[in-house]
């Protein structure tokens, strides 16, 4: 049971970092820089892998605390809820049946309405861990050996996001609402 | 430029739980409701904040 926890965050943390690179990937690729409310979506995502990661940081020393799994869960559930208000805004903002969304669908769906899918998935999952407990004990299982290479793989995605929006604002505190270029490189 | 200073916090958790700290928590309280803040404060001026 205490190996399924640690592969579940496990899991969880890799497809958050996933989502981000993807999200990041696609900013450069198909020339749209985020909109605000896009980068807060992001924000969201990498609050929400900071839940099971503090399970996984927590275990490095080699035992699986209930505690941990309940303040990992806690983080990610906060986490998701904002996340989710920051994405259904969006999906409300673009609920009109003219409205063509904003951004190019993927799979059909426009990565707002994808990002309130992940989040409400993400509550879901947590709440179901957070639930999980009921059968679980603090119990001694071998340290984890990819919590460091998850932990990097977040700090690189964040520190190359800071990167990215920095190019897009510029110097300006706020991003404009409809962002088409990077205002760091502009004359 | 708010949105990099987010992320930074972000950063400086992710940095606290690695080591250990016990602030970690606080925080991502702190971090949290401050990302919070800004998402409601801008519900209250519509469309300021994106499409």
């Amino acid at each position: 049971m205490a190996r399924l926890y640690l592969l579940a965050a496990t899991a969880n943390v890799w497809v958050l970092v996933l989502v981000l690179a993807l999200a990041f990937a696609m900013q450069f690729a198909t020339g749209e820089p985020p909109c605000p409310l896009c980068l807060l979506q992001r924000i969201g995502l990498m609050l929400c892998a900071l839940g099971p990661l503090y399970l996984l940081i927590g275990q490095r020393d080699g035992e699986v605390a209930v505690r941990d799994i309940a303040t990992g869960a806690g983080i990610s559930i906060l986490a998701g809820l904002l996340g989710a208000a920051a994405s259904a805004r969006q999906v409300l903002l673009h609920i009109a049946p003219t409205d063509p969304g904003f951004g190019a669908p993927v799979f059909g769906l426009h990565l707002y309405t994808w990002c309130l899918i992940a989040f409400l998935a993400h509550i879901a999952a947590s709440a179901l861990m957070l639930a999980g407990t009921a059968w679980l004990e603090d119990r001694r299982v071998e340290p984890w050996r990819f919590t460091k290479v998850m932990a990097l793989a977040l700090a690189l995605i964040v520190v190359a996001d800071i990167g990215a929006v920095i190019a897009e604002a510029g110097i300006n505190w706020q991003l404009p609402e409809n962002p088409t270029g990077y205002l760091l490189f502009k004359r | 430029m708010i949105y990099a200073a987010f992320m930074l916090a972000i950063l400086v958790v992710l940095g606290t739980m690695w080591l250990g700290y016990r602030v970690s928590v606080p925080l991502f309280l702190l971090t949290l409701a401050a990302v919070a803040a800004f998402l409601v404060s801008d519900m209250t001026t519509p469309l300021r904040l994106s499409f």
